[in-house]
């Protein structure tokens, strides 16, 4: 299993951070480097891509608040 | 009165006439191309497009997004979807787009800076057309958020970032949608008819939107 973490240094530690949409769902099959989520901070939408391929399992929800380097799903 | 301020944002960019879906993915594509050239640049890209909504991937996700942007496309305004931030915006010839691509190092690029110079940038393009602005939230405006353009309380320019990262480059596009003129209120309508129809009921309001053109006017 690869973890999917929440990029750190990108905002500011204050700023609220949110998973905005999974662009996958849970289950499905997806190719290293693809784009498979966004987080929103304010009106920045920072990318997610896949870190490995294989089958995405998501952990944290769409809509819910992350923190950096948050595991927010894995690839198996 | 468009062109004045394009010319003082960017002297030297042309202003493309884009059409739809098209339009708005040439700014995702102009980012891969510079970020596929890995080495650190700006450009610039000034733009206007034919009527619609542009929404967001998160909206895009909602059960009934097919449903809702049917019913959009029927009443005139086809929807469709970007990858920067916010909420539901409109664009239309009446509207010009400002979009800064920026690529850096990953460990060189600090989003908020590059969002307050490119409101800066936005500020002084304002300021050379006679008309003074700040960045602030306006309650009540479509897209809000503390990085709006705002003129005499009154939203006049929205933005929203993009950052993509590819190795060890970041690739980040801020994008302003400035209303030249036109009519705000029939801009808040059609929005707010497609995001009921998602199921979402926010509550704007009309008077917290303004144009350039009602600002100049306001100022003679």
């Amino acid at each position: 299993m690869t973890d999917i973490t929440v990029p750190a240094g990108l905002w500011n530690d204050g700023d609220e951070a949110a998973i905005s949409a999974w662009l996958y769902a849970d289950g499905d099959a997806v190719s290293e480097g693809a784009i498979i989520a966004e987080i929103m901070v304010e009106k920045s939408s920072f990318e997610l891509t896949a870190p490995a391929s294989g089958i995405l399992h998501i952990d944290i929800a769409a809509e819910t608040p992350v923190t950096a380097g948050e595991i927010v799903g894995r690839i198996g | 009165m468009l062109d004045a301020l394009a010319h003082a944002l960017a002297p030297n960019a042309p202003i493309a006439r884009g059409r739809g879906e098209a339009a708005i993915a040439e700014d995702e594509r102009r980012l891969n191309a510079l970020l596929g050239e890995g080495r650190a640049t700006e450009r610039v890209r000034l733009w206007t497009n034919s009527r619609c909504l542009v929404t967001t991937r998160r909206f895009a996700c909602m059960e009934s997004f097919a449903e809702a942007a049917a019913a959009s496309g029927a009443r005139g305004w086809p929807v469709f979807v970007r990858a920067s931030g916010g909420t539901t915006v409109v664009h239309r010839p009446g509207i010009l787009n400002f979009s800064v691509h920026d690529v850096g190092p990953t460990d060189a690029i600090d989003i908020t800076s590059r969002f307050e110079r490119f409101t800066r940038r936005l500020i002084a393009g304002f300021a050379a057309v006679g008309v003074a602005a700040e960045t602030g939230s306006v309650a009540g405006s479509y897209c809000d958020g503390r990085f709006n353009i705002v003129s005499g309380g009154q939203k006049i320019a929205g933005t929203a970032c993009l950052v993509r990262k590819r190795g060890g480059w970041l690739g980040v596009l801020a994008h302003a949608a400035i209303s030249i003129d036109g009519d705000p209120h029939a801009d808040l309508a059609a929005i707010t008819e497609f995001e009921r129809a998602l199921g979402l009921d926010i509550p704007y309001v009309p008077a917290s939107h303004t144009t350039l053109a009602a600002q100049i006017r306001m100022a003679r």
